[in-house]
């Protein structure tokens, strides 16, 4: 840590010599990465250009109040939270504002119990660390170290050790943990676990007084500097599965917490109306309360629970749609059978959630008819443990689902929800990534602009859409497109003023159809990528249904599009102009891109505008394929100005146009040396006004020829070839034109293809017979 | 007493009927007109075949005659004997022809001496017709033309192709008859068939001519022509059982003559004199050559196994060479158990006498390396050598068996068959590791083997949560699975009959593909965590035959189709595997073990059990599995009976009768000792422990998880790379690198230096010589004789500190053979 701290002092000083506001913050990790509610915090946040004028706090979930935060160097800032004594323990998303912009989200960890701090030497199990049997340790697993904490339990005494490892989304860490006697017994141990992933948890009653010890390691015995932890360990209720793992939006819902060593406890909770992404209870009794909660389903429709046995069709457990069927594959091999009527021709969804709740079962669940007859059957569904099928009634009768596991195990904690529900109309609504793996936030500089790309996928239904923020910090308005039905992307630009208060705000982003005709559901989310695996899988990310908007600093430059005043026709290609305006004092490289590309158009990625300059193009080629409408597009432009900062254009329009000619191509042949006239039919479809250039491109080496022009009268275009005598010889099936038409003083260029030409060489001349030599046949 | 249980153990046929039969002659002129010189200690006379049956008009059947002499030395007498048969039958040479339908006897008499064999003959008005199955194919295989230097090759050879060794029937009447119309078979003039022309060497050939016109095979095929060249292919009935005679052969004196002679039993009750068509190999050519009708040769000293193979069936018979007139003084020496009765009585037929037992300071550095893979410290040395204890041998090797290290030796071993290793994209290390702990709990628990492999075949679930399915994930592939799971837990290698009958053993590609039919449905899932895969039983997928795509049925190797209708394939595979009746399981890991302690397997390889590789001491080879399953698939214990056996506690010094002998355990064999355990007693010996990524601290390089994971050390000393289920794959010939790196190289020069163990010792007050002792017993489990004390102790002289000098004697020492070998 200490070296690591002096590189980004030094960092931090060069940076500051440069005397401009630092841009784009990072917020890397905290330190500690937890803590206890009812308390207060201070917490370092480390990342680079942090410490640089640090604002405010932007908290994901409620319960913790920023004190106050303070630079410590460039890349460090103090903050003091204040965590409500009823605050949701677990994990709450953070983004850091500067003057100059957003950090990345990272994990606060809010526990129930006592913080402290893992002491080295503590890797001997005889010398292992002591610590009073209620407390949350924070630590490290180094490369190949094992701590060990003792701890003294009463006999009967629920202890329970959990540990957040991976789930501080530092580092792929992936801790096992284990509860001995002081004689070296095992008396639990986990490496993961359904509830909580690679990370894992024990709850066990003391087998008699004394001392346990608490070993803590990486599971194969790997680690690093960033393999941090926070241990859990205390009496607190520790069970793995709520059941029936959900209820009705509003509803009271009497819970049966499944896996308390102590035995099955009930608890009461009050799901709320609106549901938040990722609802959780946190078990608490008179020993404690869990760190972390179990999570619970909300939804509209009314949980109906097995009464077993269950296993056939006549004993089925009876419910009516749309229900919740909610049970307990208890033993191994159980099957679980629920049965209802349903009326042909309507349309259910039947998801089967399980691991959704960190139920350890990995269902199958297959749908049949009364007789027995099976409809349909699903395991896994995209990617996921969960099964899912979508049922159309064939014909009105009863219908029988099974819920099995797909290993034929079970136990008491293999809880499920069989939520069958109507398809709902619903829109999932993205903020695209500005690059991959990398969640945008959304930074407006003061009298400026910045734009997004907002993705909105619709399920069930179809139809132009408008989508847009939600509430926006003062001063920042929007401005945005209808998104045809057609279509799932949008560009959102965004401006305020320069009176505009710096300030951040969570807010979402929502979408109805135009005509208000229908409502949707909106399901806002956006994912922090934390853990990535080998081939970037994703291995632990955050969700938030809010994105982050803040205003920040002017920037010293502008950007704008000089608009096309001619169409940019499919299979054809343009120069985008884009012009910026530098402040005194700056003269930075701008780099400019298309915020987006309509779909078959591809722009150049890698344009700026140089030192001195004020201009570039961006050049744009379309496919044939490429949507023929006007779109409205936006161009980038990032800048280092100490750290990257960004702005966008206004909209500009851009024509896409179906091509003004097409044309047909003959093949011909020819030889050596012998030149011939090309002629290429044309069919006029736009017309054009002057004289059109058409240049022959693609011919082969040898054979040569003259642009042409042609007139929105001409039906054909002659190309006179010469042709070399040492003409490549052979097919060339590459021939196109390259038209250019002239529209307001732009080229419109087209490229039409394709022809071909065949180069022959001549015949040999006919031999004749020489004396003694046979003119044909085998020479002996 | 010793020479009746030598005879009884050959188990020969003996028919001692001193009845009526002295009295019988001969039919004129069908016995020898010679009267034979009888050798005067003959103890008994056997006929063989011991049962004859003749089917046909055309059938015969060769005999011969074996007298074994008092000192179980067999003798073809077939020349000697006066036969006599009447009735049914009679003999043309040594050929027994069918007369008229009815039963008899074959009489033979060699002095004394009688034996018989009974004689059936049916059908005699029958001329069955040429089979293409049973006569035609056959030639193929004898005549070569189905190898796969010639038309067996997989591209046929000169534009016509048969099947390897005949693993399709059909596939060869198909291009024989109908790939070209008239050129092969030419029905109207069936000399002309190029079948014929070709083979007769009629027309060019570039197999050359393979047999004479007038040869019985060349009649054969061009009967068959004539015959309308019919197809028996799916009709035919199968070969069930070939025999080989004599079973087994003693011979004395080079140049001495054996023949053999093979029957092959048909399903539907036949049986059939394949003198000549089946193909007659030896093992060992130098000992005992083999000629293509079955006359052996013998020749230098030694063991040779002489082989027929016929259809798909190999079988063989045990041959032993003694030279001619050898003293022999068999040492008189109690057996301590089973071990030692068995391989005595080996070595006893073999004329060979055991080296003596090792000293008490060989035999305690020997069994730590062999069954905890560490060299005896200083106190375990003081300990045992001070103990005058006459059981301390046993008593130590008890006390090595409860050490952990003993489950890491073996955990290593299975971890190298099972190929534990990460494999990129397929395998991560946590999987990988966890499956190696898994090994390594499974032995150091005591679960018995067999439990264990049931474990691991039958296994289903996650590969965190179970990780006995990283068996199925190391590999995916069902072929290869199968193959891996016959060679690791059956020392079978299948991979032949993948794509044509197995040449030198029984496996046919039938055999194969429904082998792995055991293997065709195993499911697959990725589990939430994307580095763990769930194995599972999906209920469908079959494995189907390479020639004809038939879904075959799983079949247990050489056994039933069980039901596999209710439960997972793999489970009823392991249960088959792990069944005290399987012929393989318990012998092969017995097997194994043997090797381990002893440095070879009775059967060498000991993953390539077949016909053509028998066992060197096939009685002890069966008691081990034996022993093992009365154990309960306690290894421990089949451990100790080995470690206390004499052969184990041999001395590695030759004598006279045993220096050129190295299969029937008469000496203890000079091993190098294994990369892993090597790199752990320098580590140990020197002080300074190696620091390996992803283990605890305090590792040592056997308890390594990751195959994948090497040193330079460990992959110079031949450390396996787990890339096959070989037992070939850890290497422990001695190469010039790794005596370089030991000269030259950072791993001993290093570890002396980073151990300071010279530099401690002179501190704590120990004199050079006593320093010089300390290496001796720390490195080679002995004190320095007098003469290296002496010339070591010119090399520091009088100095009192002589820091270099001890570093250099402990650097030789570490340098020195002994060092690196197991003796």
């Amino acid at each position: 840590m200490s070296k690591f701290s002096t590189i980004c002092t030094a960092l931090g000083c060069l940076l500051a010599a440069s005397a401009i506001e630092a841009a784009s913050p990072r917020l890397d990790h905290l330190q500690p990465q937890g803590g206890q509610r009812g308390t207060e915090v201070a917490v370092t946040l480390i990342g680079g250009r942090i410490g640089q004028d640090p604002q405010q706090i932007l908290f994901y979930d409620p319960g913790i109040e920023l004190k106050s935060i303070e630079r410590i160097d460039d890349n460090q800032a103090k903050a003091t939270l204040a965590i409500a004594p009823d605050c949701q323990p677990g994990i709450h998303g953070i983004r850091v504002r500067t003057l100059t912009g957003l950090t990345n989200l990272r994990t606060f960890h809010v526990g129930t119990l006592p913080e402290s701090n893992e002491t080295e030497p503590n890797g001997d199990f005889a010398a292992p660390q002591a610590i009073p049997l209620g407390t949350t340790v924070n630590g490290v697993i180094t490369n190949e170290d094992v701590d060990y904490f003792v701890i003294e339990a009463k006999e009967g005494e629920r202890i329970s050790v959990e540990i957040e490892g991976l789930r501080l989304g530092r580092t792929f860490f992936d801790p096992a943990i284990a509860i001995l006697d002081e004689e070296r017994f095992e008396v639990a141990a986990s490496d993961d676990s359904p509830l909580m992933q690679q990370d894992a948890f024990c709850s066990v009653i003391a087998p008699k007084t004394g001392k346990y010890i608490v070993e803590m390691r990486e599971t194969s015995y790997r680690g690093d500097d960033a393999s941090t932890y926070r241990l859990h360990i205390g009496k607190f209720p520790r069970p793995g599965v709520a059941f029936p793992g959900g209820g009705k939006p509003g509803e009271e819902v009497e819970l049966k917490l499944l896996g308390d060593p102590l035995g099955e406890k009930l608890a009461k909770v009050k799901l709320p109306e609106t549901p938040p992404l990722d609802f959780r209870f946190a078990a608490e009794d008179e020993a404690g309360a869990a760190a972390t909660g179990l999570p619970l389903r909300i939804i509209d429709a009314t949980n109906v629970i097995e009464v077993e046995p269950n296993q056939k069709n006549d004993n089925a457990t009876r419910g009516e749609l749309p229900a919740a069927f909610c049970g307990v594959i208890e033993k191994p091999g159980a099957l679980d059978r629920f049965r209802f009527a349903a009326k042909k021709g309507e349309v259910w969804d039947m998801n089967l959630i399980a691991r959704e709740i960190r139920s350890p079962l990995d269902a199958i669940l297959r749908i049949r008819k009364a007789s027995g007859e099976q409809l349909a059957a699903s395991d896994d569904n995209a990617g996921r443990p969960d099964s899912y099928i979508r049922f159309t009634v064939p014909e009105d009768g009863e219908y029988v689902c099974d819920v099995v596991d797909h290993l034929k195990q079970g136990g008491p904690t293999y809880a499920y929800r069989l939520e069958i529900t109507k398809p709902r109309l619903a829109v999932d609504i993205v903020l695209e990534e500005r690059s991959q793996f990398e969640a945008t936030e959304v930074v407006v500089p003061q009298g400026g602009q910045t734009a997004v790309m907002v993705t909105a996928n619709r399920a069930e239904f179809g139809g132009d859409l408008n989508v847009g923020f939600g509430a926006l910090p003062e001063g920042v308005t929007q401005e945005t497109v209808m998104l045809t039905a057609d279509y799932n992307r949008l560009p959102v630009l965004l401006r305020a003023t320069p009176e505009a208060p710096l300030a951040g705000q969570l807010t979402t982003i929502t979408a109805e159809l135009t005509d208000k005709s229908q409502p949707l559901l909106n399901r806002f989310r956006q994912q922090t990528w934390l853990i990535r695996g080998a081939n970037n899988v994703n291995v632990w990310s955050h969700y938030a249904n809010q994105g982050a908007v803040a205003v920040a600093q002017p920037l010293p430059f502008t950007i704008k599009i000089v608009e096309p005043k001619a169409a940019l026709v499919q299979s054809g290609s343009k120069d985008l102009r884009v012009v910026a305006e530098k402040k005194e004092g700056f003269d930075g490289r701008i780099a400019v891109r298309m915020l987006y590309d309509p779909p078959g158009l591809s722009s150049h990625q890698g344009i700026g505008i140089e030192p001195g300059q004020t201009e570039a193009v961006i050049p744009l080629t379309t496919n044939p394929q490429a949507w023929a409408r006007d779109w409205k597009i936006i161009v980038i432009a990032e800048a280092d100005v100490n750290g990257t900062v960004r702005t966008a254009s206004e909209f500009a329009t851009l024509k896409i146009a179906p091509q003004y000619v097409t044309m047909a191509y003959p093949t011909v042949a020819t030889e050596q040396g012998k030149g011939l006239d090309y002629a290429v039919a044309i069919t006029q479809a736009t017309p054009f006004n002057g004289a059109a250039k058409v240049e022959l491109v693609g011919l082969p080496p040898g054979v040569t020829t003259t642009p042409q022009e042609i007139t929105k009268d001409s039906t054909e275009v002659k190309f006179p070839l010469q042709v070399a005598a040492d003409a490549r010889v052979g097919h060339h099936k590459s021939l196109y034109c390259v038209v250019t038409v002239m529209e307001n003083e732009e080229p419109v260029v087209h490229t039409i293809g394709t022809g071909e030409l065949r180069v022959d060489a001549p015949l040999p001349p006919p031999q004749t017979a020489q004396e003694g030599i046979p003119a044909t046949g085998e020479s002996s | 007493m010793k020479i009746f249980r030598f005879v009884l153990s050959f188990g020969l046929l003996v028919f001692t009927s001193h009845a009526a039969l002295a009295k019988t002659s001969s039919a004129p002129g069908e016995t020898p007109a010679v009267k034979p010189e009888v050798v005067a200690d003959v103890a008994s006379l056997a006929v063989y075949p011991s049962e004859i049956t003749l089917d046909d008009g055309d059938d015969y059947q060769g005999v011969i005659a074996v007298a074994t002499r008092a000192n179980g030395v067999t003798l073809d007498v077939s020349d000697q004997v006066e036969w006599v048969v009447e009735g049914s039958a009679r003999l043309e040479g040594h050929r027994l022809l069918p007369v008229a339908d009815g039963a008899t006897v074959l009489r033979a008499s060699y002095g004394t001496h009688q034996a018989e064999a009974p004689v059936k003959v049916v059908g005699v008005a029958n001329r069955p017709a040429v089979s293409f199955r049973h006569d035609v194919m056959p030639i193929f295989l004898r005549g070569g033309c189905n190898a796969g230097g010639c038309h067996g090759s997989s591209r046929g050879k000169d534009g016509f192709r048969l099947s390897l060794f005949g693993f399709d029937p059909a596939g060869d009447y198909f291009r024989l008859t109908r790939e070209q119309a008239v050129r092969r078979v030419n029905l109207s003039i069936p000399e002309e068939s190029l079948l014929y022309t070709k083979v007769t060497g009629k027309v060019p050939h570039t197999g050359g001519k393979n047999f004479e016109p007038d040869s019985v095979h060349a009649k054969t095929l061009r009967d068959w022509v004539a015959g309308g060249a019919q197809s028996d292919v799916a009709t035919a009935p199968t070969v069930t059982k070939v025999e080989l005679f004599p079973p087994r052969v003693v011979m004395e004196g080079e140049g001495v003559k054996q023949r053999y002679i093979a029957v092959a039993h048909y399903s539907d009750g036949r049986t059939r004199d394949i003198g000549d068509l089946a193909l007659f190999m030896s093992n060992n050519e130098s000992s005992a050559a083999v000629d293509a009708d079955g006359l052996a040769t013998a020749g230098a000293r030694g063991e040779a196994f002489v082989m027929a193979r016929f259809d798909t069936h190999t079988v063989g018979s045990q041959t032993l060479v003694l030279p001619q007139g050898v003293e022999f003084t068999p040492t008189e020496e109690a057996p301590v158990n089973y071990i030692d009765e068995l391989v005595g009585v080996k070595l006893r037929t073999m004329r060979i006498n055991p080296s003596g037992i090792c000293s008490d300071e060989e035999f305690l550095r020997r069994v730590s390396l062999d069954v905890v893979g560490r060299l005896p410290t200083r106190d375990e040395y003081d300990l045992f050598m001070n103990d005058s204890n006459p059981q301390k041998r046993a008593q130590k090797v008890d006390e090595l068996l409860e050490r952990k290290e003993f489950a890491e030796i073996w955990a290593l071993k299975w971890s190298e068959l099972l190929m534990v290793k990460s494999v990129p994209n397929r395998v991560e290390y946590k999987p990988m590791f966890l499956y190696s702990q898994w090994i390594t709990r499974q032995i150091a628990s005591g679960v018995p083997l067999d439990e264990m492999v049931r474990n691991l075949l039958g296994a289903s679930g996650g590969s965190f949560s179970s990780p006995a399915v990283n068996f199925y994930q190391i590999e995916e592939t069902t072929q290869k699975t199968a193959e891996n799971v016959a060679q690791v837990f059956l020392g079978t290698r299948l991979q032949c009959a993948q794509c044509h009958n197995h040449p030198f053993d029984r496996w046919t590609m039938d055999d194969y593909y429904s082998f792995t039919a055991f293997f065709s449905q195993i499911g697959r899932k990725t589990a939430e965590d994307y580095r763990e895969t769930i194995i599972f039983d999906q209920r469908s997928g079959e494995a189907t035959h390479l020639v004809d795509g038939r879904a075959m049925k799983p079949k247990f190797l050489g056994d039933a189709e069980p039901d596999v209708s209710k439960r997972d394939r793999r489970a009823i595979l392991a249960d088959w595997i792990t069944a005290p009746e399987n012929p393989y399981f318990a012998v092969n890991v017995a097997n194994r073990v043997w090797a381990h302690f002893m440095g070879f397997g009775v059967i060498e390889p000991v993953d390539d059990v077949r016909v053509s590789n028998p066992a060197s001491n096939p009685d002890l080879h069966a008691k081990l599995g034996a022993k093992l399953i009365e154990y309960k698939y306690d290894l421990r214990q089949l451990v100790r009976d080995i470690c206390n056996s004499h052969a184990y506690q041999r001395s590695s010094e030759p004598n006279e009768t045993n220096s050129t002998d190295s299969r029937n355990f008469a000496r203890s064999q000079v091993r190098r000792i294994s990369a892993e355990v090597l790199l752990d007693c320098l580590c140990a010996v020197t002080g300074a422990p190696e620091k390996y990524p992803g283990l605890p601290m305090g590792a040592r390089a056997v308890q390594i998880a990751d195959g994948g994971l090497s040193t330079y050390f460990l992959t110079t000393f031949g450390r396996a790379p787990r890339s096959t289920v070989c037992a070939c794959e850890p290497k422990t010939e001695p190469t010039l690198s790794q005596a370089l790196h030991l000269l030259n190289g950072s791993a001993v020069h290093d570890k002396i230096n980073e151990g300071k163990l010279v530099e401690t010792m002179l501190e704590a007050g120990k004199k050079p010589n006593e320093i010089v002792e300390e290496v001796y017993l720390r490195c080679l489990g002995r004190k320095p004789t007098e003469v290296e004390s002496q010339r070591i102790a010119e090399l520091y002289g009088t100095a009192e500190k002589p820091v270099a000098e001890l570093q250099d004697v402990f650097w030789a020492v570490l340098n020195s053979r002994e060092f690196l070998f197991n003796k």
